[in-house]
């Protein structure tokens, strides 16, 4: 027996046979079935020809054969490296064999009483991948190798080409699937009120759409309240469920780096993948899924949960806006309800909830816990339960449950939180306009905090007073020096109204639209003033109102 | 059935239901519904019981099908149980 690889090349010697191929490729009409037979009605010396299809493992099955002994190989199998076919998939190369005689590797064919002299092996490949091999077989002693070997090749070729043109396309169509799929995801999401709605649906489209999804799972993190999610799951026994939770917990609010998901509660033929819900930056959710066993993720899976999940993370961001909005709107009635039955404690929940925004800031805050904190401010005197019955958020309830609680020197008390300590203090501020003996001689963190920035809270407030009387004081002097001049130049109403607007520091076209006249019209208002008061332009006009001379 | 129409008349099915949580209709009246034939609803109903998204009441042509809501642990503490 000798084996050869065919690296040789000869041109073929037949146009009329392979551009007949070739029109069979063009539509690929009647399939490999039709090639096959082409294959053995063009190379007489060919006694069979056939495909063996890759199967599940490290197998492959003869599913077509032409020839007249080649239907009792159908449906044989072989394994990769088994046999000379079994070779030809293992080293992927196109190989023949000649003057074969009674040879272990020959048993698929002499178990079918089949013993070619020939056997000529080709892979097929798809997207770089062996899908099978195509064979055929010579019985006479000297078949055409050149001819046989090259038109072999050729067809494996071009149905490998052919093959993958349609993976390509099939692969183009999925793609196509799963962006429109992926654009209804993003409108329905954009109507969702409801974030376990919205939860429902991650959980569901990342089954739908993750290649061999099995389980999926979305938590989602509650503002003011750190470790507490939210938890939505599909697929996972409950042991499961909060074994995973807690990992992506660890992972993704910890920063930590925990063992992997595999062990107790959780199948030994799975493999996850996840992605944060993020907001700004900070991570206030996961989506994760479980997959079938796998060495690498199916392909588009990580792009795909990538792709949910920053939808996911938007919904997220619009329903917390909402909610907070909402929240805010709640808090604010039923503080304007307290002016109408007392006015006192409106005005100092008033000045207490704005002297906790300047405290957020000063402190740079976010956003929603100046809200809890200046919504406590507010709705301190209100009772508990009927705050409970309009629906106030829990946080805001458990800020105002704590600062009742609070006895008059808790501030130093370790077992209140910070946020407590800081609405008892500006409750006590806003009555008082001064500390407690008590407050100033505290070392608690927030009586520091505080009462730095009382420092700077009191002496912007003396600097916005002393402003605010300068510019009063500077207008009514103005005004002053307006009506002298008016008077003395016997200004006409309208012209005075002018002269306001110019030493207001207006424009024409301004002083046109303050007086609802046209600009010619204030021209001839300045005009006639210049004249009344003896000068040429504006500066002149100032100096006069200013100097009086 | 390609792959790409398997996924697409699937994402419809779960779409709807997920919009009619409280909808229950057999393969008649979703293919009605949806506007897709009996043949392309079928696999694809298989596929949504099987991932427990959808519940079957009921055996062969005649069953109704149902969105079958996720599990929901409403508020759970993670962080100091680690």
């Amino acid at each position: 027996m000798n084996q050869s690889s065919s690296s040789t090349h000869q041109p073929g010697n037949s146009t009329r046979i392979y551009t007949n191929l070739l029109e069979l490729f063009v539509d690929f009409e009647g399939g490999i079935d039709r090639i096959l037979q082409l294959y053995t009605e063009v190379m007489p010396d060919i006694a069979f020809a056939g495909f063996a299809k890759k199967a599940e493992g490290e197998q492959l099955r003869i599913e077509h054969v032409d020839g007249e002994c080649g239907p009792s190989l159908r449906g044989l199998t072989f394994s990769i490296g088994e046999g000379y076919l079994g070779q030809v998939a293992l080293t992927e190369t196109d190989t023949h064999w000649h003057c074969l005689t009674h040879d272990p590797r020959l048993r698929l064919f002499t178990s079918r009483d089949m013993t070619p002299k020939h056997l000529y092996g080709y892979s097929v490949r798809v997207h770089d991948e062996l899908i099978g091999v195509l064979f055929c077989g010579s019985t006479i002693e000297e078949p055409d190798h050149h001819e046989v070997m090259q038109f072999g090749r050729m067809i494996a070729h071009l149905w490998g080409g052919w093959l993958t043109k349609q993976y390509l396309l099939d692969e183009l169509d999925l793609q196509r699937s799963r962006l429109t799929i992926l654009i209804e995801v993003a409108k329905v999401l954009e109507t969702v009120r409801d974030l376990r709605r919205v939860m429902f649906l991650l959980v569901d489209m990342t089954l739908n759409l993750i290649p061999d999804a099995r389980a999926a799972l979305t938590m989602v993190s509650k503002p003011q309240e750190p470790g507490m999610v939210e938890l939505v799951t599909r697929g996972f026994a409950k042991e499961h469920a909060d074994g995973y939770s807690k990992y992506l917990a660890h992972k993704y609010w910890r920063h930590e780096q925990p063992t992997p998901p595999i062990g107790e509660g959780y199948a030994d033929d799975a493999t996850y993948l996840d992605y944060a819900l993020t907001v700004q930056g900070e991570v206030v959710g996961v989506l994760g899924v479980e997959l079938g066993a796998t060495e690498r993720y199916p392909s588009g899976s990580r792009e795909l949960l990538a792709t949910l999940a920053y939808m996911g993370s938007a919904a997220v961001k619009k329903h917390h806006s909402s909610q907070a909005e909402r929240m805010h709107k709640q808090v604010s009635l039923l503080h304007e309800l307290l002016q109408q039955w007392d006015h006192s404690q409106y005005k100092r929940t008033r000045d207490s909830s704005r002297i906790a925004e300047e405290y957020g800031k000063y402190m740079q805050w976010d956003h929603a816990r100046i809200q809890v904190v200046t919504g406590a401010c507010k709705l301190l005197e209100y009772e508990l339960r009927l705050l409970k019955e309009a629906d106030i958020p829990q946080e805001i309830l458990r800020l105002i449950g704590e600062t009742r609680s609070m006895p008059s020197m808790g501030v130093g008390d370790s077992s209140y939180t910070y946020d407590a300590k800081l609405v008892y203090l500006i409750a006590r501020y806003a009555e008082h306009r001064t500390l407690q003996l008590g407050c100033v001689q505290s070392s608690d963190v927030c009586v520091t905090d505080f009462r730095s920035f009382l420092d700077y809270y009191e002496r912007k407030q003396t600097e916005i007073r002393i402003t605010v009387e300068e510019e009063q004081a500077a207008q009514q002097l103005m005004s002053v020096d307006l009506d002298e001049v008016s008077r003395v130049a016997a200004l006409s109403p309208r012209e005075r109204e002018v002269l306001q607007l110019i030493a207001a520091g207006k424009n024409n076209r301004e002083i046109a639209q303050a007086l609802y006249i046209s600009e010619n019209t204030v021209k001839n208002h300045i005009t006639s003033i210049f004249n009344k008061t003896g000068v040429s332009d504006r500066i002149q006009l100032m100096a006069k109102v200013i100097y009086k001379h | 059935m390609s792959q790409a129409r398997l996924l697409s008349i699937q994402a419809e099915c779960l779409l709807f239901f997920e919009q009619n949580p409280y909808t229950i209709e057999n393969e008649e009246g979703l293919s009605i519904r949806l506007g897709r034939s009996l043949q392309d609803l079928s696999p694809v109903l298989e596929r949504l019981t099987e991932l427990s998204i959808l519940q079957r009441l009921g055996v062969g042509h005649e069953a109704y099908y149902k969105y079958n809501q996720p599990d929901v642990s409403g508020e759970v503490l993670l962080w100091e149980n680690i």
